[in-house]
């Protein structure tokens, strides 16, 4: 055991979780450097419901644009009603808009009935300023449902991991 | 082995890349082809009637009880030209501007999903909106409003594209109808 740690194994280990660490901080760097770009928490979203069928399938990618101060009716929107974390992407039916304030109605084209049920108690409009996160600009189909996958399988976690472990070993020789 | 895997590695890069050109490719040939290549949709609307309530919403979670109203329109309209080669759908809609302090409304009564250009030719007469309006106020006070049709364009891959046709049809809110 011991006298594999030579020096040149320590300095390879190093160089290799420096380049993993590299990876990760561009990652995070593009993501965060595209959420300032777009002025959205969420810029790249993956639809998780049917709600939006037949433009919108489980697993599409949606890229979002939080610049304009108001949103139009007939914009698809991603919202976060304020004390529910789940956010929803469905389409502007209705839009009351003051100076000051922008009020909206959504609705998802697969519903037969407005949002209303989804708000939070007697709320009957959204905030745009307060909770819309974007809207719609681009889309891609298919591409999300790995993220679908990992987060709704545990098995296709492991396997994720047992890959990246797999690729990690070979490159080593 | 090694060679084996980079190679595997190789080519999922390409794969990758070829996809990402292909997609990108294809999203802006559309643009152009619905820019430049594309006739202006024939259009044109009528508003047969209007009624307004006191009450709830015929549709919708909203229990509030309030002046609605309700209308019955004629649309005749041929989408064909908005359909490119990279369009999965359209989603229409016909939508009520109308002013108001403090908010100005924009308000969607009626919406259709079109999939295929066969069925891009609408001629509807005398069909009841899909929702009816009703005011942040609760009241119209006899408002002027215009109809407008309006759609976006959802593609196979790419940007979404939204526009509006040129014709309006104007009308006011009449006076409250008493109930029956």
């Amino acid at each position: 055991m011991l006298p594999q740690l030579s020096g040149v194994n320590i300095r390879q280990t190093l160089t290799q979780a420096l380049s993993f660490c590299l990876v990760l901080t561009t990652t995070f760097m593009f993501w965060k450097g595209l959420s300032v770009v777009t002025n959205s928490p969420s810029p790249i979203v993956v639809v998780l419901s049917g709600s939006m069928e037949p433009a919108f399938q489980r697993g599409d990618i949606l890229f979002l644009w939080n610049r304009d101060v108001r949103v139009k009716v007939g914009d698809i929107v991603v919202y976060n009603v304020k004390g529910r974390d789940i956010p929803i992407v469905h389409r502007v039916v209705r839009n009351h808009a003051s100076s000051k304030k922008q009020l909206l109605l959504t609705k998802g084209d697969n519903n037969a009935m407005d949002d209303l049920d989804l708000y939070a108690h007697r709320q009957y409009y959204l905030d745009r300023e307060q909770e819309v996160i974007g809207s719609v600009k681009a889309y891609v189909p298919w591409v999300g449902y790995v993220t679908i996958l990992l987060s709704e399988n545990v098995w296709a976690k492991y396997a994720l991991l047992a890959l990246m472990g797999f690729f990690q070993m070979m490159q080593r020789e | 082995m090694f060679s084996t895997f980079q190679r595997i590695q190789q080519y999922c890069g390409f794969v990758t890349t070829v996809t990402l050109f292909l997609a990108v490719a294809i999203s802006v040939s559309s643009i152009i082809q619905e820019h430049y290549f594309t006739d202006i949709p024939r259009i044109s609307m009528n508003l047969q009637s209007i009624d307004v309530r006191f009450g709830k919403p015929h549709i919708g979670y909203n229990y509030k009880r309030q002046e609605y109203a309700l209308m019955k329109f004629d649309l005749e309209a041929d989408l064909t030209p908005l359909f490119t080669w990279n369009t999965k759908q359209l989603f229409v809609y016909l939508a009520a501007t109308y002013p108001g302090k403090p908010y100005a409304n924009k308000v969607v009564v009626w919406d259709a999903i079109i999939r295929n250009k066969e069925d891009a030719l609408l001629s509807l007469s005398d069909i009841t909106a899909d929702y009816s309006i009703y005011d942040v106020t609760g009241k119209f006070n006899g408002r002027n409003a215009t109809l407008s049709l309006e759609w976006n364009a959802q593609p196979y891959v790419g940007l979404l594209t939204w526009n509006k046709g040129s014709e309006r049809e104007r009308f006011a809110f009449p006076q409250l109808t008493p109930a029956r």
